[in-house]
């Protein structure tokens, strides 16, 4: 029993000696170092693309010139189509330098568009009978798809409020699907009290809010 | 009988222990001769040191910063390139490439290593948009001469390519002697004006030093 308890401590001393040795000559080694080998860092790539509501009147005038209301009739009619030359009813008017407003979405945001006049049809003819003379606009899409509206393509009277009306809920800004006409409509009542050079500016608003 | 087995395997033990512990008190003192008295000799002197070795790569410059922007009208994209250390140059669109500059990996470690580098996007997740109109692309080139001394994937070098997601190794070999350690990483970007991501976009890009092969 004496032995075995002898055996016993020696035992222990041994292994003490043993691990010290070993964690000794480890260490000696450096090898937890030698293992090292392996790096990762990063890089940023930044940009912020910018939102921004923006149109554009590729064609900012209409321009009827001189003219006259033919003898005998009440009125003429005079109303652009689009890109083509302006119409003209019962009267001389030329309807070459009257075609359509244009708009383009410019922006990189769909957009609502109202359209605000600086007149309404009395204020520009002054009819003294207040009768055959009107001032009316006609949203329509130049490319397929551009607006969406409830009175795309309806003649609608112009709108002299603050605001004006809104005619397209969405105008698309993508290229190719971004441009709308307006046309416009006037009819010249024999009677009118506003006599040579008229005119008239409108507002198009765009808005983000839809 | 019994009792004079034991007695024996009693002594071939002990036996057995004193010639291990022997053994381990001769590699002990071989140990601490190694580590102690070598540095205080009486004849012969040594000085050990180890060099430990170390793969370490550093993002000198480590941001591309274009800052805000639109695409001009009415072209359908704008293209936005770094080059190097130069100021970058954005064509189409309104960015100010002043802080935007390639990005520079230098080798600061004290071993060749590989280079691998890898996106987190592409340029449909980056911008969205039409797939024509947009571009998510970089160029690996050595800023000092030489200091990629061994080529791994090319189809980046020094030409441009679409970003990776998956890591790509560049480099087999970047060399970590300094005036021989940096590479650039430049970048194109190609922004849609139709982007349906719009604002502050980024990308991270993950670069990877291990041992050289």
């Amino acid at each position: 029993m004496k032995s075995e308890t002898f055996l016993l401590v020696l035992s222990i001393i041994v292994i003490f000696f043993s691990v010290i040795s070993i964690s000794m000559s480890f260490n000696n080694l450096n090898l937890m170092q030698k293992l090292t080998g392996y790096s990762t860092s990063y890089g940023y790539v930044n940009l912020t693309i910018l939102t921004y509501v923006s149109i554009n009147l590729t064609v900012d005038s209409i321009s009827w010139g001189e003219g006259n209301i033919n003898a005998g009739e009440v009125n003429a009619t005079l109303y652009t189509v689009g890109d083509e030359v302006g119409v003209v009813q019962r009267g001389n008017w030329s309807g070459v330098n009257a075609s359509a407003f244009v708009v383009e979405n410019t922006g990189n945001l769909n957009c609502s568009i109202s359209i605000q006049s600086g007149k309404n049809a009395h204020d520009f003819f002054n009819s003294g009978t207040n009768s055959n003379e009107q001032y009316m606009l006609n949203v329509s899409n130049k490319e397929a798809g551009s607006c969406i509206g409830s009175s795309l393509g309806s003649w609608v009277d112009v709108n002299k409020t603050s605001g004006g009306t809104k005619f397209c809920n969405n105008f698309n800004f993508r290229q190719g699907v971004d441009e709308i006409y307006i046309d416009v409509l006037l009819t010249v009542p024999a009677d009118a009290g506003n006599l040579d050079e008229q005119s008239d500016v409108i507002i198009v608003t765009a808005d983000a809010a839809g | 009988m019994a009792k004079s087995f034991n007695n024996q395997a009693n002594k071939n033990l002990t036996i057995f222990v004193f010639v291990f512990f022997a053994i381990s008190l001769i590699l002990f003192a071989y140990t601490l001769y190694n580590l102690t008295v070598k540095l205080t000799g009486y004849d012969v002197g040594y000085v050990n040191l180890t060099i430990s070795t170390l793969v370490d790569i550093n993002v000198t410059t480590n941001t591309v910063n274009w800052g805000p922007g639109v695409v001009t009208d009415p072209n359908l994209n704008a293209s936005l390139v770094t080059a190097g250390s130069a100021a970058g140059t954005a064509t189409r669109g309104n960015w100010s490439g002043t802080n935007a500059k390639a990005l520079v990996v230098e080798n600061t470690g004290n071993v060749n290593c590989s280079l691998a580098i890898s996106g987190v996007k592409n340029a449909a997740t980056f911008f969205g948009g039409n797939a024509s109109h947009q571009l998510y692309q970089w160029n690996v080139s050595n800023k000092e001469t030489g200091a990629c001394g061994a080529w791994g994937e090319t189809s980046m070098q020094n030409t441009w390519a679409n970003v990776n997601t998956s890591a790509a190794t560049v480099c087999n070999k970047l060399d970590y002697h300094p005036g021989n350690d940096e590479m650039y990483i430049d970048f194109k970007l190609v922004v849609p004006a139709d982007a349906t991501l719009l604002g502050a976009l980024s990308d991270t890009i993950t670069i990877s030093g291990n041992t050289a092969v």
